[in-house]
């Protein structure tokens, strides 16, 4: 289009104009030719009508004069009218001939084809007798006629050619106001027409009572353009319409936490949705037509499975299947549905993260299986606490009884002859001493047990303050410090620590003492875990706020858990410590404490080799006794 | 009962306890420590006892058969009100009701089974015997 209009617009003009201008001229030309032939022809042949009428006139005026000269044989009378008849027009020569042989000539010859010669015979009637005396010759020149004629060539070529080219200028004038010109806007027009302006109406500079042909072309693509607006705007509509339903679905599709992507019946991605774009940091334009398993090799579907799913139209279940991203273990759910309609054949794959829900079945499975313990403890511990009871109490007085220090000892061992020295010596050798010390152990273990399984039940009457968390984390590493130093070989103060807290954080309300306990029994965890790891043993504390509650992430470095054991580490009775060294109530009495006593949430994660990172949870709103989701 | 020669001093603690296990033990280590005992078996048998006017403090349990602790301490409070009182018990939801707290119970008055060491006991028991010798 830009290229016509550049054509147009450097002809200026128009080619019509000048076509028309051009065969308008060879027209006036050949007419001009025709016209001039034409008129040149009949003033040919008029001058020789006039020629042959002007020698019949000497035939009628001159002959009986010339006759009568004749007859008296006057030459120079003959030769005076000879004269006279030369000098009419387009004559060439005269002569007249008589039978005795005179000749009387004037004017010149010439060759016979360029003369129109008339003989009139010369009667002379003398008393009743006619005699022919003579014949008078008269020449007309052709020639003179035609050099005429030569001569008013030009004057016709002028006047014919004038006024053809008038004509021409009136005709093409009249076709440029009637046609070309608007024909000219239309061209502009149309060379100038873009979607933008289809709304302009083609408007010619012409009025005119009876529409012409131009009128209807220009009301024939009036019509037309204002059809093509109405199609375009229904494309239009539609086409948002489309548009917007398209994108509705593709929302749609994007906003489920789901991953959806449909594959064709070769396994080649069909759509990708926002959810895989995040997972699998692929956009969707460079994932759409390639094959799945090309792009995304960390499936927890395979390729043969989704094909077997669409060839075999039978929709592909797997729930809560362990998918490994990196060093993180994730649950999900894996479904395959063929695709119904059979135009275009295949399947969409749908891949839900359960890691949330798995967490909290397995959260709500060991709340319960304290609770029940709770109650099984509850209902038991006075059985159990008064046998306790007298196990401890009786050997600890057996032990102060076998001390030498003791002065009723020594009146005793006295009486009965005795040293009770040597006594004593006597038990320290055998062992006895240590005997009655581990039963006292064994006893105080027996006592924590039954304490911690009593701490596993609901309490409603939580006495609840404000704790600075950072302050009470700091204490009870002060207090672990203690702790570790007295009961092992290992120094706590070479273990570094390092404090991330997030300076003004709110105070959380809790239990001070079940907190602490929390901390206690996580860092003392840490301590014995690093203890095991020949590096620099480093705990990493971390508070910080997440708007509704603070979280606490105790990190060590030591070997960290397998995924297997880091999924059983706050189940009752579960532990990787010697027999003796734990109740294997710790972690649990922990995450009881957090999750049902103060409505947290207790997490652990572990990079084997790395190290462990508890994270606890607590909420800045008290009251809320169970932890959201496991009471859904 | 027994122990009649400790009846007759001052300042005489009484344990009652229905398992003899923990209340002989406890006598045992308390006399150990120089501190004069005499040992109940049942709330009954302690009211009835002779030397029922010299005693300072009570260990008491709170399950017995028949009368249970917290009725003798009422009773005994009754009769004695300058008596004080320990309670020692296995129940592990145990709590004090407002009666006892009247008598002057606080949360540190009660021992649950087992305490790990009984020097708890002497501890205890020799602060409120100054209290009542002052």
């Amino acid at each position: 289009m830009t290229v016509f209009s550049q054509s147009l617009s450097k002809h200026g003009g128009g080619r019509l104009g000048r076509k028309l201008l051009v065969r308008i001229l060879l027209g006036i030309v050949f007419f001009t030719a025709l016209g001039t032939m034409a008129q040149l022809t009949i003033d040919y042949s008029k001058d020789l009508r006039l020629l042959e009428s002007q020698l019949e006139q000497i035939h009628s005026s001159r002959v009986s004069s010339l006759t009568s000269s004749l007859w008296h044989l006057d030459e120079a009378q003959v030769e005076s009218q000879l004269e006279g008849i030369l000098d009419l027009r387009d004559i060439r020569y005269a002569r007249v001939v008589t039978p005795d042989g005179l000749d009387f000539f004037r004017g010149e010859e010439a060759d016979e084809k360029t003369l129109i010669i008339r003989k009139f015979p010369l009667h002379y009637t003398a008393f009743d007798r006619t005699e022919e005396i003579g014949t008078l010759i008269v020449a007309g020149d052709k020639n003179a006629v035609q050099g005429r004629l030569k001569d008013k060539i030009l004057v016709i070529v002028v006047t014919q050619g004038v006024q053809f080219l008038l004509v021409g200028v009136l005709i093409v004038s009249i076709v440029y106001m009637l046609v070309t010109r608007h024909l000219r806007r239309m061209a502009l027009y149309t060379a100038e027409l873009n979607i933008d302006r289809l709304q302009e109406p083609l408007v010619l500079d012409k009025t005119s009572s009876t529409p012409d042909e131009i009128d209807i072309v220009v009301n024939a693509f009036n019509a037309m353009r204002e059809n093509l607006l109405k199609d375009i705007r229904q494309r239009e509509e539609a086409e948002t319409k489309l548009k917007a339903a398209e994108g509705y679905i593709r929302n749609i599709l994007d906003s489920m936490p789901s991953i959806l992507i449909s594959v064709d019946a070769q396994g080649r991605v069909t759509q990708w949705n926002q959810q895989a774009v995040r997972k699998t940091g692929l956009r969707s334009e460079d994932a759409v037509g390639r094959f799945f398993d090309e792009v995304f090799p960390q499936s927890p579907v395979g390729m043969a499975q989704i094909i077997e799913a669409v060839t075999g139209n039978t929709p592909l279940k797997a729930l809560k299947v362990p998918h490994k991203i990196g060093d993180l273990v994730e649950h999900v759910d894996v479904t395959v549905y063929p695709l119904e309609t059979n135009s275009a054949p295949g399947a969409v794959v749908r891949i839900d993260n359960v890691s949330e829900r798995v967490r909290l079945e397995e959260m709500m499975i060991q709340s319960e299986k304290m609770v029940s313990i709770g109650g099984l403890a509850a209902g038991m511990a006075h059985e159990i606490n008064n046998p306790l009871a007298g196990i401890l109490q009786n050997a600890q007085v057996i032990r102060n009884r076998v001390s030498p220090d003791l002065p009723a000892n020594k009146a005793v061992a006295e009486e009965v002859g005795i040293d009770m020295e040597r006594l004593h010596a006597y038990f320290e050798r055998r062992g006895c001493l240590r005997m009655m010390d581990s039963i006292m152990e064994s006893g105080h273990r027996a006592a924590r047990i039954v304490e911690n399984m009593l701490s596993f039940s609901r309490k409603s009457n939580v006495q609840m303050a404000k704790v600075d968390i950072c302050a009470l984390l700091d204490r009870t590493v002060e207090l672990a410090a203690n702790d570790y130093d007295l009961k092992k070989q290992y120094d706590f103060r070479k273990i570094r620590i390092v404090r991330e807290y997030e300076p003004d954080l709110p105070f959380v309300p809790c239990e001070e003492s079940k907190i602490q306990q929390v901390f206690f029994n996580l860092i003392r965890n840490g301590a014995q875990a690093m203890a095991s790891k020949q590096a620099e043993a480093c705990f990493v504390l971390r508070v910080r706020s997440l708007g509704e509650s603070v979280r606490i992430e105790i990190e060590d470095n030591g070997p960290g858990l397998p995924e297997d054991l880091r999924k059983r580490v706050f189940e009752p009775f579960f532990t990787t410590k010697k027999v003796g060294e734990g109740t294997g109530l710790g972690l649990s009495v922990s995450y009881f404490i957090v999750v049902e006593n103060h409505g947290g949430q207790m997490e652990v994660e572990s990079v084997p080799d790395e190290g462990t990172t508890f994270i606890v949870t607590l909420p800045l709103t008290p009251g809320v006794q169970s932890v959201e989701g496991v009471l859904q | 009962m027994n122990g009649c020669t400790t009846c007759r001093s001052r300042g005489l603690v009484l344990l009652l306890d229905d398992e003899q296990n923990i209340r002989d033990s406890l006598a045992e280590y308390l006399s150990d420590c120089g501190i004069a005992t005499v040992r109940a078996e049942s709330a009954e048998d302690a009211l009835a006892l002779d030397c029922l006017d010299d005693i300072a403090v009570a260990v008491v349990d709170i399950r017995l058969g028949g009368m249970d602790g917290l009725e003798f301490i009422k009773a005994l409070h009754a009769r004695q009100p300058a008596v004080r009182y320990i309670i020692h018990t296995g129940s592990t939801d145990f709590q004090l009701d407002a009666d006892l707290r009247a008598i002057g119970l606080s949360e540190r008055d009660v021992l649950f089974k087992p305490v790990l060491d009984m020097a708890l006991f002497t501890q205890a028991i020799r602060q409120k015997l100054t209290e009542a010798g002052s």
